[in-house]
């Protein structure tokens, strides 16, 4: 699937969020969105959803402008993480990632069951599998994150939008997140998620960093990841190094002494 | 891994609910203003010759619909009370505190007023599943603007105030086509005919059915709306279309047994650590677990103070209201 963005502008209260994007994302892409507090990054990544329509300009997935699709269509085209997880859930972690198969339903179905391997293969990319009987309200903030995450890849679209979906995870979690982008990229998926943490954006194809709603630079990693892009962006010293252990860069933004 | 246990597990739950049902139902049929035998019964059942033709014209004309409609009665309210909890997400959503029933009961009595007495309650049922419909839709904003206390009160504001104009049309009105004010604040069974039972069920039935179809989209509410959308569910579209569903529910219900309350909140309360959260199993089995409370509450409404009625809502709320207090202080201690 080819997504496309042409031109892209939210207002909304006659403030720009998003400016002017424009994006083509081709199937197996992996692309980091980053850039400050406010930038117009999970609004950006909610356009691209079809949660919110464009002021101006137009998305399309395949050809077909996302405003014309039906919540469902949707649903099998786009999996969107949000970055906020709902917390007092009576539902245990599997019968949470098998909302993921909602789209996929037969309406006349008691309970799911068709979809099992999809959902199986999703607790076990994220590591649930000891935690499937838990009930959500009894899960630690990662393990929600990781759970919200699941249903997400059960979804199984073509199109994999994560808002942060590393923020509440260790660093073993957060690797594990990175090589499930990885092999999704693998199957030809296309995977943009907004992120924090620059480091981790060097693991994509692809950064696109925001600055006030617009684009400020995209490229390779190495050719967004620069000193004195980021430092202007984020309005602060940031070094960027060659990484000391393998190849790639090291982003350090400075620390007053 | 498909839980066949857990599945199983079910299984018996729902074969020993049924069985409950029936049982409760058999001996509902023994108690009343006189007392018939059970071999009675069993050879009315089995269409066999019955001794007193009086136990048999009792027990078809008065105490089977009787029977029959608080099991409907029931299993609507019971029902209902699940969806509504879902829709607004919050255990304290029920057809009653949100208003709901007295609105339907508000179209109930306009179409009581204008229908003849032994006639199929067509107009009634029609009126009462429209005035539900629309208090449904136009109070469905609150979901997501009010929080649940709000919501709740709201529901007893605009309730009160249904009810209040009910009792100014009923007593202005005054004509015994319309059922007793008394009927639209507790409720009562005592009015039940065959041919209120056909036509609230043919009514009911489907409405149940659809919202029971409705079931895995009201699941994936819990996580939020806007989840629920990016899920495949279309808030926008269904939200309304399931609160009307539960509006003509309530509407066909309460031509049949008035306004009741506490059933839609403390049956569903007790079977979700049974059955667990998923609607489809929750739906159905609040429509039993609603069916046993009804006709076991009804039964004890014309039997506790016999020759007279007790009305149904008494016994509900006796029971049911300590429970809703229970849980309002329960949830503010966590």
């Amino acid at each position: 699937m080819r997504v496309s963005a042409s031109n892209v502008w939210y207002v909304t209260n006659s403030v720009s969020l998003v400016c002017e994007v424009s994006l083509d994302l081709l199937h197996g892409d992996r692309v980091a969105v980053v850039g400050p507090n406010g930038a117009g990054k999970s609004t950006l990544l909610s356009l691209l959803a079809g949660d919110l329509r464009p002021s101006h300009g137009s998305i399309t997935y395949a050809g077909a402008d996302i405003s014309t699709l039906s919540v469902r269509q949707l649903a099998t085209s786009r999996a969107f993480l949000g970055q906020r997880q709902a917390e007092d859930i009576a539902f245990n972690v599997r019968q949470v990632v098998e909302m993921g198969r909602y789209a996929y339903r037969n309406d006349a179905s008691i309970l799911p069951g068709d979809d099992d391997r999809a959902v199986t293969a999703a607790i076990e990319a994220l590591d649930l599998g000891g935690l499937e009987r838990r009930l959500i309200s009894s899960l630690s903030g990662g393990e929600r994150q990781r759970t919200a995450i699941a249903r997400t890849i059960a979804q199984d679209t073509p199109l994999v939008l994560l808002d942060e979906p590393t923020t509440a995870l260790d660093v073993g979690h957060q690797e594990m997140v990175l090589r499930v982008t990885r092999s999704l990229g693998r199957s030809d998926r296309i995977v943009v998620a907004v992120l924090h943490d620059l480091n981790m954006a060097t693991a994509f194809d692809h950064v696109v960093l925001l600055n006030n709603g617009c684009v400020a630079a995209s490229g390779t990693p190495e050719q967004v990841l620069n000193s004195e892009s980021l430092t202007e962006v984020y309005e602060h010293p940031i070094d960027v190094v060659p990484h000391p252990l393998r190849p790639g860069i090291l982003v350090l933004p400075s620390t007053e002494e | 891994m498909t839980d066949t246990s857990s599945q199983a597990r079910l299984t018996v739950w729902f074969g020993g609910g049924l069985v409950l049902l029936a049982l409760v139902m058999f001996g509902a049929l023994l108690f009343g203003a006189f007392t018939i035998s059970a071999g009675d019964v069993v050879a009315w059942m089995f269409g066999g010759d019955t001794a007193d033709t009086a136990a048999q014209r009792v027990l078809t004309s008065i105490r089977l619909p009787r029977v029959l409609a608080a099991a409907v009665f029931g299993s609507a309210l019971g029902s209902v009370g699940v969806v509504l909890q879902g829709t607004y997400r919050s255990p304290l959503a029920d057809a009653h505190l949100l208003g709901y029933s007295s609105a339907a009961g508000a179209g109930a009595a306009i179409g009581f007023a204008v229908t003849p007495v032994a006639a199929f309650p067509v107009v009634p049922v029609a009126f009462a599943v429209v005035a539900g419909a629309a208090f449904g839709i136009s109070t469905a904003a609150l979901r997501t603007r009010a929080g649940s206390e709000r919501l709740i009160l709201a529901g007893v504001a605009f309730g009160f105030a249904l009810l209040a104009w009910t009792g100014l049309f009923v007593l202005i009105v005054d004509s015994p086509r319309v059922p007793t004010f008394m009927f639209f604040v507790f409720g009562s069974l005592s009015g039940a005919t065959w041919k209120g039972l056909t036509v609230a069920t043919v009514v009911l039935v489907p409405a149940m059915f659809a919202l029971w179809r409705y079931g895995p989209g009201l699941d994936l509410l819990v996580l939020g709306d806007r989840e629920a959308r990016t899920l495949g569910f279309d808030t926008r579209r269904l939200i309304p279309t399931v609160v009307a569903l539960v509006g003509v529910v309530v509407g066909a219900s309460v031509v049949l047994g008035g306004v009741v309350g506490f059933v839609g909140l403390v049956v569903p309360f007790l079977l979700r650590p049974i059955v667990g959260p998923r609607h489809r199993i929750l739906i159905p089995a609040a429509a039993i677990g609603g069916a046993i409370a009804v006709v076991m509450a009804d039964t004890l409404a014309r039997t506790v103070a016999a020759p007279s009625e007790i009305p149904l809502g008494l016994i509900t709320a006796a029971v049911g209201g300590p429970f809703l207090g229970w849980l309002l202080l329960r949830g503010t201690r966590t």
